[in-house]
C-alpha cells in the first residue's frame, strides 16, 4: 500500500557547499539518502515530494566544522501488509516457487502456494509452472497477482511469502487481453 | 448410568486428565505432587452423588483435601462442576470443647456460652453440573476442531527448506521466509548459507517419515488424529442430545427440597404400599423430585405424567355440586322423571362392570408387586451401592404407590429398574469397589 507521510531527516553537510545553493544540495543529498531506502516502519521510500520546513544549520561539535540541519519532508512510502493484493512481475522459476518483485521488494510464491494442478515444467532451462490444461503458465517476466501471506522485515528490506492459490489470483494473462483489443480493432 | 453421567466420565478421561495443576508443578518444580487423573477419580466420584461437602468426598476418595480443593478448584474454572460457599456449625469443635468441659467439670451455662463463641466455618459444597458440562464439552470440541481446521485450510504459509549435509556438519533448517537468501542467483537453486550444500524441501511423510509438524501435510495428520480421538467424546454428545441431564439445582434449592423430603418421610413413612389414595396433596411430586436428587447411582424416572397431574388437580379440586336450578326447570314433568330412572339403572349396571374390572386390576397390581419385590431383592445382592439404590426405588415406589395407584406407572418402574440394574452391572469397575470400600 501506498502512503503519503510527513517524516524528518538531519542532513550533515561539508562547510564547501555553505553558499548560494544550499538548498539544493540539500534536497538534493535528501533523495540521494532516502529514495529507495527501507524501514520496517514506513516500509519502501519511493520518492520525496516536497520540503516542509529545513531548519538553521548548526555546526557539530565533532571538530570537523560541518553543518547539521534538520529537514522535514513529505515523501511516498510503500508498505506492504498481510492479505494484501499485489501485482508482482516474476524474477526467477525454479522447483521450490518462484520469486517475483513489487516495486523495490521481493516475494516468494512457494510450490506448496501456488495452486495444484500447475506443475513445474523445466524445458531448455526455462522453468515455468503450466496449468493442467497448459493455458496459464508462470514464467520468468511474466505478471502474477498474489496475496501476501508473510512477511520479513529486516532493518534494510523487507520480503514476502505470498500466495497464488485463491480465487483472483494467479497468472495476469496478457495475450488473452491482447487478443482481445486486436479483435476489437 | 445415564448418558450424562457417561459424558462426565468419558471428559474426565479425554481432557481432564492430566492439565488440573501439573504444568504449574513442574514450573515450581514439585512435579512429583502432580496429581494426574485427580479429576478422573473425583468426577467419577461425583457421577455418584449429588451436593457433597468437599471433605466429605476427599475422604472418600482417599485423597488429601488440599489436593481435592485445588483439583476441583480447576474444574469449577473450567466450568465442569458447581461449588457453593456456606458458613456451617463447626460440630466437631463444639464436641471437642464440650468434652473438654465436662472433663475439667464445668457448668453447663458455660459450656453453652462456649459454644456459642464458635465461629461458623466456611464449608464448599461441590457438585456436577451435567448441562454445563455437555455445554463446555461442546465448545472446546468445536473451538478445538476450527482451528485445526484453519491451519490446515489457511495455514502453514511458509515452507520448510533442510540442508542436505550431515547433521553434524550443518543439517541447517529454514522456512520460506529465507527463500531470498538460499537463492543461488547463478543455477536459480537453494543452497545452505553455511554449508553451500544442496537445500530440500521437506515435505510431508514421503518415504515413510512422520510428517514435519509444522507444514500443511503435518497440520492434516494432526487433524485427523484428533478426529480418531474425539470421535467417543462426539458419539456420547450425540446421544446425551435431547435428553435431559440430571439436575440438582443450587445448593440452597438442593438443602430446601432434601429438608420437605425428611419431612414428609416422616409424615407419611408409616404407611405403606396399601394407602393407596391417601395423603395426595400433600407434595407428593417434591418428595418424588428429591428421591431422583438422592438417587445418584441410576435413574428412575418417578415423575408425574402430565395426566396425572391433571388427575391430582381434579382429585385436590373436585367440581362443585350444580346446584338444582342450574341444571334445568325444577318442575319436571313425569316422562322426564322416567327416563331419568332409566339412566340411574345403567349406570349402576356399569358400576357393576366396574366392580369386576377393578377385580382383575387389583390382582394384576398384586403380581406386579411381588414381581417389583423379586427385582428388589435380586438387585439388592451384588453390593452395596445397588442396595441402597434399591432402598431408594422401594422409597420411590411406596410413594408412587401411594400417590397414584395406576398399574401402568408399577410396571414402568419395574422396567426401569430392570434396566438400571443391568446398566450399572456394566460399570461397575473395581475402581468403585475400592472408592466405597
Amino acid at each position: 500500500m501506498f502512503w503519503h507521510i510527513k517524516l524528518e531527516r538531519n542532513i550533515v553537510l561539508e562547510p564547501r557547499f555553505f553558499g548560494r545553493n544550499m538548498r539544493d544540495t540539500l534536497m538534493q543529498r535528501l533523495k540521494h539518502e532516502v529514495e529507495g531506502s527501507c524501514t520496517g516502519k514506513h516500509g519502501y521510500i519511493v520518492m520525496v515530494t516536497d520540503f516542509t520546513n529545513i531548519s538553521e544549520g548548526m555546526v557539530t561539535d565533532d571538530g570537523t566544522a560541518r553543518a547539521k540541519f534538520r529537514v522535514e519532508f513529505d515523501a511516498i512510502a510503500f508498505r506492504p501488509f498481510k492479505g494484501q493484493v499485489l501485482d508482482a512481475v516474476v524474477t526467477e522459476v525454479n522447483k521450490f516457487g518462484f520469486f517475483a518483485e513489487a516495486g523495490p521488494m521481493n516475494l516468494f510464491v512457494s510450490n506448496q502456494l501456488i495452486s495444484d494442478d500447475m506443475k513445474f515444467e523445466s524445458i531448455d532451462n526455462a522453468n515455468r509452472y503450466v496449468s493442467s490444461d497448459k493455458s496459464v503458465s508462470v514464467q520468468k517476466n511474466g505478471e502474477v497477482r498474489v496475496r501476501v501471506v508473510g512477511m520479513r522485515i529486516d532493518a534494510q528490506e523487507i520480503f514476502c511469502v505470498a500466495t497464488m492459490k485463491e480465487d483472483y489470483l494467479g497468472a495476469i494473462d496478457q495475450d488473452a487481453g491482447a487478443d482481445k483489443v486486436a479483435d476489437e480493432y | 448410568m445415564s448418558e450424562h453421567k457417561k459424558l462426565a466420565r468419558l471428559v474426565a478421561r479425554a481432557f481432564y486428565r492430566h492439565s488440573s495443576t501439573r504444568d504449574r508443578l513442574a514450573r515450581v518444580g514439585n512435579a512429583k505432587y502432580d496429581n494426574s487423573r485427580t479429576a478422573e477419580v473425583l468426577i467419577d466420584a461425583l457421577t455418584r452423588r449429588a451436593w457433597v461437602k468437599e471433605d466429605d468426598l476427599a475422604r472418600a476418595v482417599l485423597l488429601s483435601s488440599k489436593q481435592v480443593r485445588k483439583a476441583l478448584h480447576y474444574l469449577e474454572e473450567q466450568r465442569i462442576v458447581r461449588r457453593a460457599h456456606v458458613k456451617e456449625k463447626d460440630k466437631e469443635r463444639e464436641e471437642r470443647t464440650r468434652a473438654r468441659a465436662e472433663e475439667n467439670g464445668v457448668e453447663e451455662a458455660i459450656i453453652a456460652e462456649r459454644i456459642r463463641a464458635i465461629e461458623k466455618k466456611i464449608v464448599t459444597y461441590v457438585c456436577l453440573d451435567y448441562s454445563r458440562v455437555v455445554d463446555a464439552v461442546q465448545l472446546r470440541l468445536a473451538a478445538a476442531h476450527a482451528d485445526l481446521k484453519y491451519r490446515v485450510e489457511k495455514g502453514p504459509v511458509s515452507v520448510l527448506y533442510k540442508c542436505t549435509s550431515d547433521a553434524e556438519v550443518c543439517g541447517k533448517r529454514y522456512s520460506s521466509l529465507d527463500a531470498m537468501r538460499l537463492l543461488d542467483p547463478t543455477t536459480g537453486l537453494f543452497t545452505c548459507q553455511v554449508c553451500r550444500g544442496e537445500v530440500v524441501q521437506l515435505g510431508g511423510g514421503e518415504d515413510g517419515a512422520p510428517p514435519e509438524p509444522r507444514t500443511k501435510e503435518g497440520m492434516k495428520a494432526i487433524l485427523a488424529k484428533f478426529e480418531t480421538q474425539t470421535a467417543p467424546v462426539l458419539r456420547q454428545l450425540a446421544k446425551v442430545r435431547g435428553l435431559t441431564p440430571p439436575q440438582y439445582g443450587t445448593l440452597n434449592e438442593w438443602t430446601r427440597a432434601r429438608r420437605r423430603a425428611f419431612a414428609n418421610a416422616a409424615g407419611n413413612g408409616g404407611q405403606g404400599l396399601g394407602s393407596n389414595g391417601q395423603g395426595l396433596g400433600s407434595g407428593g411430586g417434591m418428595a418424588i423430585n428429591v428421591d431422583n436428587l438422592e438417587d445418584t447411582t441410576f435413574e428412575v424416572t418417578l415423575g408425574l405424567t402430565e395426566e396425572q397431574e391433571a388427575e391430582l388437580e381434579a382429585a385436590a379440586n373436585p367440581k362443585k355440586a350444580q346446584p338444582e336450578w342450574l341444571k334445568g326447570s325444577v318442575y319436571v314433568d313425569d316422562e322426564q322423571t322416567e327416563t331419568n330412572e332409566a339412566n340411574d339403572d345403567e349406570t349402576k349396571e356399569e358400576t357393576e362392570e366396574d366392580r369386576l374390572k377393578k377385580n382383575e386390576e387389583a390382582i394384576k397390581e398384586e403380581w406386579l408387586r411381588a414381581y417389583l419385590e423379586a427385582i428388589k431383592g435380586a438387585g439388592a445382592a451384588p453390593g452395596d451401592d445397588d442396595g441402597a439404590a434399591a432402598a431408594d426405588v422401594v422409597g420411590g415406589g411406596g410413594e408412587m404407590a401411594k400417590s397414584h395407584a395406576s398399574t401402568d406407572a408399577l410396571v414402568d418402574a419395574a422396567v426401569d429398574m430392570a434396566d438400571a440394574a443391568a446398566d450399572d452391572e456394566e460399570w461397575d469397575d473395581v475402581e468403585e469397589d475400592w472408592e466405597d470400600a
